[in-house]
């Protein structure tokens, strides 16, 4: 048995860099190594790249190895750059979940999107694909147990550059993305339904649209991947190190419709990277929900299947730090700082919001209109701790620490929020609009005048 | 040499000169014929100080190097250098290595015996590293991960070097060390025109004063040490605050 198969031996080459990789996928199962080398220099072509036409079907049990390698989708193409084996089989069970894939990069390793073949989400049934735009993910795995993606840069990803659907055991580390949005939904990492005991570390770099995105919710292609056996839920996800520019999204989302939940989700640090010189700012660090009815199928979601947030470290220039767009359910967020054009601490899109059981604690807030790194802000938004409306439920912030703020709390429609220990130096005033709303500042009520 | 392009890297062994000489050619080469990595296995000594370039991967292959490492510096212009990766494998470095204005620098699994500086790097990260001697990261750092390091000591300092990179922002921002052993602890030291923004420190043991924020006799406005936070230090004494700050946590 031989230690690997590389992509540079003459008897695997086909008429295309595809053929070639995939020859050599075979070869390796059939030599019992079941791992491959796709190295920098491609003898077929001549040349330090490989060009993919069709997508590189990964079966389980295999391990690619990206040896300081510059790999880009071809032009006019529309298909996946890899997926794995059992991806779009029909009918999706346990039996046939692909097992024990992983893609490590070695060196500097380059993955890119090359040209846009114009499929966008808007567009792609109309084309006559089934799955959308899901052929432009880079990276697709459906039903996959224990999976490992370490040390790739992706760059000008098509659509979402990593999609996980019915995935669990998933180890994803040092990846790093470049993409300047000339289309939408250039998200880095997608966990849709079914995702189960991810971790997630080091991510960085500039995404198009949501760094990382966990999102439970029953679109054409999550039905379709439905797997018998398999809970719908995304849980046990554990992120460690993002640092990186959403580029107007969000460096991590959470959401759910349909009564499917998405729980014990661990968040260790998220700093957002966009400053002035792109001229315009994430929506937020991490938004948590799902704005009103979108993406519902059968029901919007309910208190509680959205529950179990832990977020530490988060540092944001957004247009809030933190923003709830629908229920959430004893969760807590820890050592929170906003900085720069970061005017609101916690917001809400304002579709309705239910919190139960919410607590911030550690909340440090500075935005100067006057900072001269502000970037580009088009309308005058007042500094507030929270601004909340259309929301209720129970919130507690403690130990908050604010320069410059107009507002510690806008919240009028059954929102009561507690505040402890809270440095009232550098606050104007306690409230906008109170409502029905009932505020606690440090142990005293708050009486609308 | 087509050989070496099917092998994927070039090593020392293949030129001719002193190991310095050597190891410099095999890089040059590489970086000239794309093939872009580099792999020492052995014992070397360079006197002069081997300059990496950029988009270079560089192995040492349980190797042991005895000299100094950088990129190729253009000081006070905007060239860059991009995508350095120096991978230990169970290598040495004796010497120093310094990289100035280097987007995408990693340095995984080796020793130095020596310091580590880096200067207006963006997005270095830095993982199972032994340092003998200091870790600095200088004005311009952003972006920085750094976790699982041992050292002697480690410094981040707004100080002005004695020049600068046009088009640079010098402020010192969304850096993290974490998990790391830094024996004589961390001094953290912003400038006038060099402030820090976004700075976690965490998970760090440390054989004297862990952190020490601020220089004695220096007084900063405390906006140019910005949301910092300081978590789970083991310390005799974990942060001694020598400037005044904004919006430090401690946990």
């Amino acid at each position: 048995m031989r230690e690997f198969i590389s992509c540079n031996q003459e008897e695997l080459f086909s008429d295309c860099d595809s053929g070639t990789i995939q020859n050599a996928i075979e070869a390796a199962v059939k030599d019992g190594c079941r791992k491959i080398v796709i190295p920098r220099y491609n003898l077929r072509t001549d040349k330090n790249e490989w060009r993919i036409s069709r997508a590189i079907v990964v079966p389980s049990c295999m391990t690619i190895v990206l040896d300081n390698c510059f790999m880009v989708q071809e032009t006019g193409v529309f298909d996946n750059m890899f997926r794995n084996e059992n991806a779009l089989l029909e009918k999706k069970t346990l039996e046939t979940e692909d097992h024990d894939i992983a893609l490590l990069g070695v060196g500097n390793v380059c993955l890119s999107g090359g040209v846009h073949n114009g499929i966008l989400e808007r567009t792609g049934r109309k084309f006559g694909f089934p799955c959308g735009c899901q052929v432009n993910q880079m990276l697709l795995w459906i039903n996959v147990r224990n999976l490992r993606v370490e040390n790739l840069h992706i760059e000008f990803q098509r659509h979402w550059a990593i999609n996980h659907i019915y995935c669990r055991d998933v180890k994803i580390k040092n990846i790093d993305f470049h993409a300047i949005p000339h289309v939408p939904n250039m998200d880095g990492i997608d966990l849709r339904l079914g995702c189960n005991h991810f971790e997630m570390e080091n991510i960085t770099g500039r995404t198009g649209d949501d760094t990382i995105a966990m999102t439970a919710i029953s679109g054409v292609n999550e039905r379709a991947a439905a797997v018998e056996g398999k809970s719908s839920d995304i849980s046990h996800v554990k992120i460690r190190n993002v640092v990186s520019d959403a580029n107007r999204m969000l460096n991590v989302r959470l959401l759910t419709q349909d009564g499917n939940q998405v729980h014990d989700v661990d968040i260790d640090t998220i700093m957002d990277t966009s400053d002035y010189a792109t001229k315009h700012k994430c929506n937020a660090a991490i938004g948590i929900g799902t704005q009103g009815a979108l993406y519902v199928k059968v029901c919007r979601a309910k208190i509680g299947d959205l529950r179990q947030i832990h977020a530490k470290n988060v540092y944001s220039r957004g247009k809030s730090a933190l923003r709830f767009d629908d229920g959430c359910a004893d969760s807590t967020f820890t050592n929170i700082k906003t900085f720069n054009t970061c005017f609101t601490g916690l917001s809400t899109v304002g579709f309705g919001c239910v919190l139960k059981n919410i607590t911030v604690d550690g909340f440090y807030h500075t935005a100067m209109h006057s900072d001269s790194q502000r970037g580009f802000v088009d309308l005058y938004v007042p500094t507030t701790v929270v601004n909340m409306p259309a929301t209720s439920g129970d919130l507690c912030v403690k130990n908050v620490f604010a320069n410059g703020i107009e507002y510690l709390c806008q919240a009028e429609d059954g929102l009561n929020v507690r505040f402890e220990n809270c440095d009232m130096n550098g606050v104007a005033k306690v409230c906008k609009k109170l409502g029905s709303s009932k505020i606690t500042v440090n142990g005293e009520e708050y009486q609308d005048a | 040499m087509l050989e070496w392009k099917i092998r994927g890297y070039v090593t020392p062994e293949d030129f001719e000169g002193s190991d310095g000489e050597k190891i410099q050619k095999a890089l040059d080469y590489a970086k000239k014929e794309d093939i872009c990595r580099v792999v020492l296995k052995g014992t070397y000594r360079a006197e002069q100080t081997i300059t990496v370039p950029d988009h270079m991967h560089f192995v040492l292959d349980g190797a042991t190097l005895y000299g100094n490492l950088q990129n190729e510096i253009v000081r006070n212009f905007s060239l860059v250098s991009e995508r350095i990766y120096l991978e230990g494998k169970g290598g040495k470095i004796v010497g120093n290595l310094y990289f100035c204005h280097t987007d995408h620098l990693i340095l995984e699994n080796m020793e130095i015996a020596g310091d580590l500086r880096m200067d207006f790097c963006i997005y270095p990260r830095a993982e199972h590293l032994a340092v003998s001697g200091a870790l600095t990261l200088g004005r311009g750092c952003q972006g920085a991960i750094l976790q699982d390091i041992r050292c002697r000591r480690a410094a981040i300092s707004g100080e002005d070097g004695g020049y600068d990179v046009i088009g640079r922002d010098p402020m010192i921002k969304n850096i993290l060390l974490r998990d790391s052993e830094i024996k004589e602890g961390a001094v953290l030291k912003a400038a006038e025109d060099c402030a820090f923004l976004n700075v976690q420190i965490d998970g760090i043991c440390s054989e004297k004063t862990c952190i020490v924020v601020g220089e004695k006799g220096v007084a900063l406005p405390k906006e140019q040490y910005q949301n910092m936070t300081f978590a789970d230090l083991t310390a005799p004494e974990k942060v001694v605050f020598l400037n005044e700050t904004e919006h430090t946590s401690v946990y």
